[in-house]
């Protein structure tokens, strides 16, 4: 059988005529309104709450300390322990992007810096953050691990122009990150 | 001076302008109190809902003291500056109430402010009337939606009658003998600005949210008139004024305490009138557009609605003529049920010889209050009932309404002939 | 002064019925023309209230234009607007309905002029003139009550309050106190007593005509 038949409840007389499940619904609405009004609202402890209703007042009190490991808040540039700089301008995170928020400028690797090998670098890597969605896609497909998701969740601006990150802004925020990745050490 | 007042008490002496004085000053009153009203459902609905979903609702939008900056220097206290102004030691009771109020930061409003503020969102926001609609009737449509309501509310009593050297002030804009039909009569033709929105919009949806809207008031609008039909029998009068003035002297229809309310008759009539009252009630509801039957503006089905195609003021005059068909619903629901301004319990009639304005007062206050109450109510059964389907719409309207309210007539009436 | 101001009221709210059923004819949007008789019912009902007949223009109000025309506009909604403002009048067909028209208007006209008091009231421009004498501060006492109505009790044939409580039963004393015209006791009264049989019957040819619109309307199932 490709489907499964649903029960419908029978009614009895009592809900059909509708008042008496409309006076219990509505003795459940209030017993919310009045426990949120009392400040003892079910699940206050979890969101550690201190406004009425299960509710966190946002600006005086932060998410911060309780947002989740896999959190996804803003897009970074990340260096490697050694300094390096992990992008190789690959540009595989610009095609992936499905918001197209990132724009990158490939340029060439700083001659005598001994990454030669690696060809390109970043001459610009820019992320607008009206576009982006926080989707985690661009991490995803980065080969080089050199783009991560950060816990930040707070952009406000007050011009479009602030929205567009670059490269070292993006570079200031994602700091540096444990690990080497030593597809480029050719001692290695 | 002398001449002035001489001037005045001539001008008040003729019956013409007394009456027109008085009929004005009413009818500004009651148009400020309706569009106050407005106003404030909008904010009960706001944090009633949150508080149903466990949420604070709209509390912020407080009247910051920063703007005082200009008082003092560009510190961060603004209290303390305001204070410093002013002279007023920091350790007074003047900075101590005013911590307690919590000035420091801004005034606190409870997010009354809120309301207030998106009018104002709305009325600096883009007008867009697109290129295809009927333009005439596209703009008239909400002006007739606005309308009714606050014309419909000319008859409803908001106290008792004042006796004034010049004449007797009866508080009521008009005192008509046929109350509760004027606003039947006005509030159905809200329907036209519903039905021609969704018509001029001349796009699917909305058409069909305005045929929806002229089905369904026209439908609830016969069960609705049949459904005071006992109410009126009792009364013996369609003159609000009287209805009120008989509920306070012999107990409101839900609340026979006092009065003749204590007879047999009365008590036995109460099975026809709570029927009366849960068939009012919800035709109220669905003559409001209010959401078990907002069918009009079902979004899941609809888009939005009649009002897809509005945008700015446009848009927010629907839901101020919604929220308005809210209050006059309550209001005749509160006059025609809970006694409109009667106190109860022979208070009017004690305050009344007491002194004829202190009860005046009295009875507005009392008025507000129960009125108050009623909006809470249809806040409250907005937030716990989902959307009724179309076809069941239909089915309670004509099908069981419409046929209990017959039937309660017959009720009432053999209980009004058998029981004496 | 209550009837002169009637007065006024009533010749501005005939004109604007009259030009709003001129309006139905003239238009050529179907909606428009709804929209036009929609307001000619409420002047209609605005002249009944000038009357002093309140429970009638009320009913005007509820039941044309609350609930018949709203089921005009409703099928006028579903019709192609645009086809219908195309649709050519013939000339002959404009004449039949001109010679219809006029019959009706002098049979209105006859009866009208036949009713007691139609032809003796005074010209509008002089009520107007008066009702402005009238709003002068004290202008009311200066006058004996008899004068300041006497003119107008010959144009609109005044409802007479304490007359009506006498017919519904009332002895002499308590309707001599009634103030308000009881229009609606008074019409209860007439159709449920003196008309109650051709009430009856018409309720029955309407219930016939519902019940005939039903059996029409529905759809017949095959099985």
């Amino acid at each position: 059988m490709s489907y499964v038949p649903i029960k419908r409840p029978k009614f009895s007389l009592l809900d059909k005529i509708y008042v008496v499940e409309l006076v219990k619904g509505l003795i459940i609405t209030f017993k919310h309104l009045a426990l949120s009004l009392m400040g003892k609202s079910r699940s206050k402890k979890d969101f550690n709450g201190k406004g009425v209703g299960a509710c966190m007042p946002f600006p005086e009190q932060r998410w911060d300390s309780r947002l989740p490991e896999y959190y996804r808040g803003a897009p970074t540039l990340v260096r490697g322990e050694d300094g390096r700089e992990r992008c190789v301008s690959c540009q595989l995170c610009e095609f992936i992007c499905p918001a197209r928020a990132i724009k990158v400028t490939p340029g060439a690797v700083a001659e005598g810096s001994g990454l030669e090998k690696q060809e390109k670098a970043p001459a610009e890597f820019e992320i607008d953050m009206l576009r982006c969605i926080y989707c985690g896609m661009c991490q995803e497909v980065c080969p080089e691990q050199a783009i991560f998701l950060s816990k930040e969740y707070l952009i406000t601006l007050t011009d479009r122009k602030q929205a567009i990150r670059n490269k070292a802004t993006l570079y200031k925020l994602g700091g540096t990150r444990k690990g080497l990745v030593n597809k480029w050490n050719q001692y290695k | 001076m002398n001449t002035i007042i001489q001037w005045c008490d001539s001008v008040l002496s003729n019956e013409i302008w007394f009456y027109l004085l008085t009929t004005v000053i009413k009818l500004v009153l009651i148009f400020a109190v309706i569009l106050a009203f407005v106003v404030l459902s909008v904010w009960i609905e706001r944090r009633v809902a949150g508080w149903i979903q466990d949420r604070p609702g709209p509390n912020r939008a407080g009247i910051p003291l920063f703007l005082l900056k200009r008082f003092g220097s560009k510190e961060k206290q603004p209290l303390k500056n305001v204070l410093h102004f002013f002279g007023i030691p920091e350790n007074s009771w003047i900075a101590n109430l005013c911590k307690w109020l919590r000035l420091e930061g801004e005034i606190p409003t409870f997010g009354l402010m809120q309301p207030c503020l998106d009018g104002g969102k709305l009325f600096l926001k883009q007008e867009l009337t697109p290129s295809y609609v009927r333009k005439v009737y596209f703009t008239i449509a909400p002006m007739l939606v606005l309308g009714p309501p606050m014309v419909a509310a000319a008859v409803i009593p908001f106290a008792s009658t004042v006796s004034t050297c010049y004449g007797e002030i009866s508080m009521c804009v008009a005192n008509l003998g046929i109350g509760p039909l004027w606003i039947f009569a006005i509030s159905g033709l809200s329907v036209y600005g519903l039905s021609l929105a969704g018509w001029s919009s001349n796009s699917k949806y909305p058409f069909l949210g305005g045929l929806r809207a002229s089905a369904q008031l026209i439908s609830y609008e016969v069960a609705m008139g049949l459904s005071v039909i006992p109410l009126l029998m009792m009364f013996g009068t369609l003159n609000l004024q009287d209805i009120v003035q008989y509920q306070a002297d012999n107990g409101w229809t839900l609340l026979p305490f006092w009065g003749e309310g204590l007879t047999l008759q009365r008590w036995a009539l109460y099975a026809p009138i709570a029927i009366s009252f849960i068939i009012f009630v919800t035709c109220v509801f669905a003559e409001a557009n209010r959401t078990p039957f907002d069918m009009a503006e079902c979004e899941t089905d609809l888009v939005g609605g009649y009002h897809t195609e509005y945008s700015s003021m446009k848009f927010a005059s629907f839901f101020m003529g919604e929220y308005a068909a809210m209050v006059v619903g309550s209001a005749l629901v509160v006059t025609l049920f809970f006694g409109g301004w009667s106190i109860g319990f022979g208070a009017d009639a004690a305050l009344a010889a007491w002194c004829d304005w202190v009860a005046v007062l009295c009875q507005f206050l009392m008025f507000l209050i129960k009125l108050v109450a009623f909006i809470f109510f249809f806040v409250w059964v907005r937030w716990t009932l989902p959307r009724f389907r179309w076809d069941q719409v239909m089915k309670l309207g004509w099908l069981v309404f419409l046929e209990v309210a017959i039937a309660n007539i017959f009720l009432a009436a053999a209980i009004m002939y058998f029981i004496k | 002064m209550e009837s002169a101001i009637s007065s006024i009221l009533f010749y501005v709210f005939a004109a604007a019925a009259v030009l709003c059923a001129f309006g139905v004819v003239a238009f050529r949007n179907p909606v428009s023309s709804a929209m036009n008789m929609a307001l000619c019912f409420g002047f209609t009902a605005a002249v009944y209230f000038g009357m002093g007949a309140q429970f009638l223009g009320i009913v005007q109000l509820i039941v044309y234009a609350g609930a018949i025309l709203v089921l005009f506009l409703f099928i006028i909604m579903m019709l192609d607007v645009k086809a219908e403002e195309h649709v050519r009048k013939s000339f002959p067909m404009a004449c039949i309905g001109v010679i219809i028209a006029g019959i009706f208007a002098g049979f209105v006209t006859k009866v009208a002029i036949s009713l007691p008091g139609a032809t003796d009231g005074p010209c509008p421009a002089l009520v107007l003139c008066d009702t402005i004498g009238d709003l002068a501060p004290g202008a009311i006492e200066e006058k004996p009550a008899e004068e300041t109505l006497a003119p107008y009790g010959a144009a609109m044939p005044k409802l007479n309050p304490a007359a009506a409580a006498m017919t519904l039963g009332a002895d002499e004393a308590t309707a001599a106190k009634a103030t308000a015209f009881p229009d609606t006791k008074l019409m209860g009264q007439a159709l449920f007593t003196k008309y109650n049989i051709p009430f009856v019957i018409l309720s029955f040819a309407l219930l016939a005509g519902t019940v005939g619109a039903v059996a029409l309307g529905r759809k017949i199932r095959k099985d």
